[in-house]
C-alpha cells in the first residue's frame, strides 16, 4: 500500500431545490462551508487553503478572492478549478498536491450555484457591485490612488520618488524593442507634468493597456536535463490572498506580497539580497514602492531613498524590471504579469540580448491582482546555481 | 447645496440583494445600519450570510453611530465609468467606522479639507435617485434639499 496523500475529514450539503429566488451563490457557499466545518469538528482558523469553481454566479474574475473575502478567510493557497463536472474530484488532488507542496495544510473545496425563476435578473451580485462601483470608484485607478495617498500620508513619501519608478521603467524600455515605450523615454519631471487621473496618481504612473500574449512552458528538472536548451528553475514560491475590495484590506501600506515573498525566499533558501534581478509587478508606481518595502530590501517608507541610491538598469547596482516593466513595456491584460516571468527566464538563461545582466543567478518575480489583494512570488534560479555549471546551448 | 447635481447622475446603482435590503432601507431614511454578530460581538460590514470572523449566523441588524475616520481617499478627475464625468472632480475614500468595519463612500469635503485620520460623520446623498452613504465633516451644514 502506498502512503495516503490526504484525508477527507468533513462534508456539507444543502438540500437541493428548483428555485432559490433572491439567494446569492456566495451565501449558499458559506452555508455549505459551515456545515462541512461542523462535520469535521475543526475550527475555522484551521482552514488556510481554498479551491472554488469559476461560477459563483456573481463575478467572472477574482473568484477566489471574492469567496475568501466573503468567508473572512485569508488563504495561503487559492485557486479556481475549472473542469466542468470533474471539478469536484479535481479539487481533491489539487488540495493534496498543495499540501504536499507546503502551501497550506487544510483546504476548503466548495462549489455551488443559485437558480432564479426569473432568468433575466442580473446575476451580477458581488459586494463590489453593491458597495464600491455605485460610488464612482470603479476601475483600478481609484484603488491604487488611495494606496499611494495612504503611503504618502504615513511616510511623507514624495511624488518625485514615485516618478523615478516610471523614469527607470521607461529607461529600461529603451533596451527592449518589444516595449510600447521603446523610443519614448521620459524623466521624472515629465511624469509629474502628466495629467492627474485620480489624485495623487498621474497618467504616466499608470500602465498603458495593450494587446499581446505571453507563453511559458514548464517541465520537470529531470526532463529539462534531457533538452539541449538552457533553462531557468523554480526554487521557491509563495501565495497570499487577503481581501477583494480595498475597503476590506487589512493594511493599506503593506500587501499580501510580503508573506508571499517571505515564503518564496524561505523555500528557496535565499534572501532578496541574493537576487540578480527584481522582476516586480508594476501596474502602478505605488505597486513597485510597496513591493520593494515588503521584500525587505529597504525599510518601510524608504523606497525613495533606495531608488535614489541605486541604478536600476540591466548594468546597474540593482536591476529592476529590465524589460521596462509593464510601465515601460505595456500591459497586455492578464498576460502583463507573465512578462515579468518571461524577462526573468531570459536573464537567467543569458538570452536577454542587448540588456543582459552579467552572470545572473537568481530572480525574484512577483504578481499582484485586484486591489493589492492576490499575490504570488517566485524565486527562479539559473542553471549555474542549480546544476553548478553554466547553461548549455544558446 | 453643492452636491444637488449628483441627483441627476445616471450611473450604475447598487446591486441589492434580499440579505442587504435592510442596509438600503435604512440609508433611504438617512441612517447607517449593518449587522452585529451576537456570538463574537463584532460589527460586520458589508452584510453577509455568516459572520466573517467566527462563521456564526447569529447576525442581527443595528444602527451605527455614523462616526468615522478617513483611512485614505482619492479625488477623481478621470472616472472609470464615463457617466461620472459630469461631476468631476469628486472624492471617494475608505473610512473606518467607530464600531470597527471599513467601507468605501463618497466624501463630501473640499479638497483642502481632506486628510487621513480626519473625523467624519455619516450622511446620505441622492445619487441619481438612490440614497447612498456619504461622509462629511460633522459640523458641515450641507442639506440635500
Ligand atoms: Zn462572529
Amino acid at each position: 500500500m502506498s502512503r495516503p496523500k490526504a484525508a477527507i475529514i468533513g462534508v456539507g450539503e444543502l438540500k437541493p431545490c428548483r428555485v432559490t429566488d433572491g439567494a446569492s451563490t456566495l451565501g449558499m457557499l458559506a452555508q455549505a462551508s459551515v456545515l462541512a466545518l461542523h462535520d469535521a469538528g475543526i475550527d475555522k482558523a484551521d482552514i488556510d487553503g481554498l479551491l472554488v469553481g469559476p461560477q459563483v454566479g456573481e463575478t467572472p474574475q477574482h473568484v477566489p478572492a471574492t469567496v475568501a473575502e466573503y468567508l473572512g478567510l485569508q488563504p495561503s493557497m487559492a485557486n479556481v478549478v475549472d473542469l466542468g463536472g470533474a471539478s469536484g474530484p479535481g479539487m481533491i488532488w489539487r488540495a493534496a498536491a498543495a499540501i504536499e507542496a507546503g502551501m497550506c495544510h487544510t483546504v476548503l473545496c466548495v462549489l455551488g450555484n443559485h437558480r432564479n425563476q426569473d432568468a433575466l435578473r442580473s446575476p451580477n451580485r458581488n459586494p463590489i457591485r453593491e458597495f464600491d462601483v455605485p460610488f464612482g470608484a470603479s476601475g483600478a485607478n481609484a484603488t491604487y490612488a488611495q494606496l499611494k495617498q495612504a503611503h504618502m500620508a504615513k511616510y511623507q513619501s514624495k511624488d518625485e520618488d514615485f516618478a523615478l519608478i516610471t523614469q527607470w521603467a521607461r529607461h529600461n524600455a529603451q533596451h527592449h524593442h518589444h516595449a510600447i515605450f521603446n523610443g519614448k523615454p521620459c524623466d521624472a519631471n515629465d511624469v509629474l507634468q502628466s495629467p492627474l487621473i485620480a489624485e495623487p496618481l498621474h497618467l504616466y504612473e499608470i500602465v498603458m493597456p495593450v494587446a499581446g500574449a505571453e507563453a511559458v512552458i514548464v517541465t520537470s528538472v529531470t526532463r529539462a536535463q534531457t533538452i539541449n536548451n538552457p533553462a531557468a528553475y523554480l526554487l521557491g514560491a509563495g501565495e497570499k490572498v487577503t481581501h477583494r475590495a480595498l475597503s476590506q484590506a487589512p493594511d493599506l501600506t503593506s500587501g499580501p506580497l510580503k508573506p508571499a515573498m517571505a515564503h518564496a525566499f524561505k523555500q528557496s533558501n535565499t534572501s532578496v539580497f541574493d537576487m540578480s534581478l527584481l522582476s516586480l509587478y508594476d501596474c502602478y508606481t505605488i505597486m513597485v514602492a510597496l513591493t520593494l518595502e515588503d521584500s525587505g530590501i529597504c525599510p518601510a517608507g524608504k523606497f525613495g531613498d533606495f531608488i535614489r541610491s541605486n541604478t536600476l538598469g540591466y548594468d546597474g547596482s540593482c536591476p529592476l524590471n529590465t524589460h521596462g516593466g509593464q510601465l515601460g513595456f505595456g500591459q497586455p491584460d492578464l498576460a502583463g504579469g507573465m512578462t515579468h516571468v518571461v524577462e526573468a527566464v531570459h536573464q537567467l538563461r543569458e538570452s536577454a540580448t542587448g540588456r543582459q545582466i552579467p552572470s545572473a543567478k537568481y530572480a525574484l518575480v512577483t504578481g499582484n491582482g485586484a486591489t493589492l489583494s492576490e499575490a504570488v512570488a517566485l524565486v527562479l534560479g539559473s542553471a549555474s546555481v542549480v546544476l553548478g555549471k553554466p547553461g548549455v546551448g544558446r | 447645496m453643492k452636491y444637488t447635481h449628483f441627483a441627476n447622475l445616471k450611473v450604475p446603482g447598487p446591486t441589492k440583494t434580499p440579505l442587504t435590503e435592510p442596509f438600503w432601507q435604512a440609508a433611504a431614511k438617512g441612517e447607517l445600519h449593518t449587522q452585529y454578530c451576537e456570538r463574537c460581538h463584532s460589527y460586520v460590514f458589508y452584510p453577509r450570510e455568516v459572520c466573517p470572523f467566527c462563521w456564526s449566523n447569529q447576525l442581527t441588524w443595528c444602527q451605527l453611530s455614523g462616526q468615522a475616520k478617513i483611512k485614505t481617499y482619492t479625488t477623481i478627475w478621470k472616472p472609470g465609468h464615463p457617466s461620472w464625468a459630469a461631476v468631476t472632480p469628486y472624492t471617494v475614500g475608505v473610512i473606518q467606522l467607530a464600531e470597527g468595519p471599513s467601507m468605501l463612500a463618497l466624501l463630501l469635503l473640499e479638497r483642502e479639507q481632506l486628510e487621513i485620520g480626519l473625523p467624519v460623520s455619516f450622511k446620505t446623498i441622492n445619487l441619481g435617485g438612490q440614497m447612498m452613504p456619504a461622509f462629511t465633516i460633522p459640523e458641515d451644514q450641507y442639506h440635500d434639499k
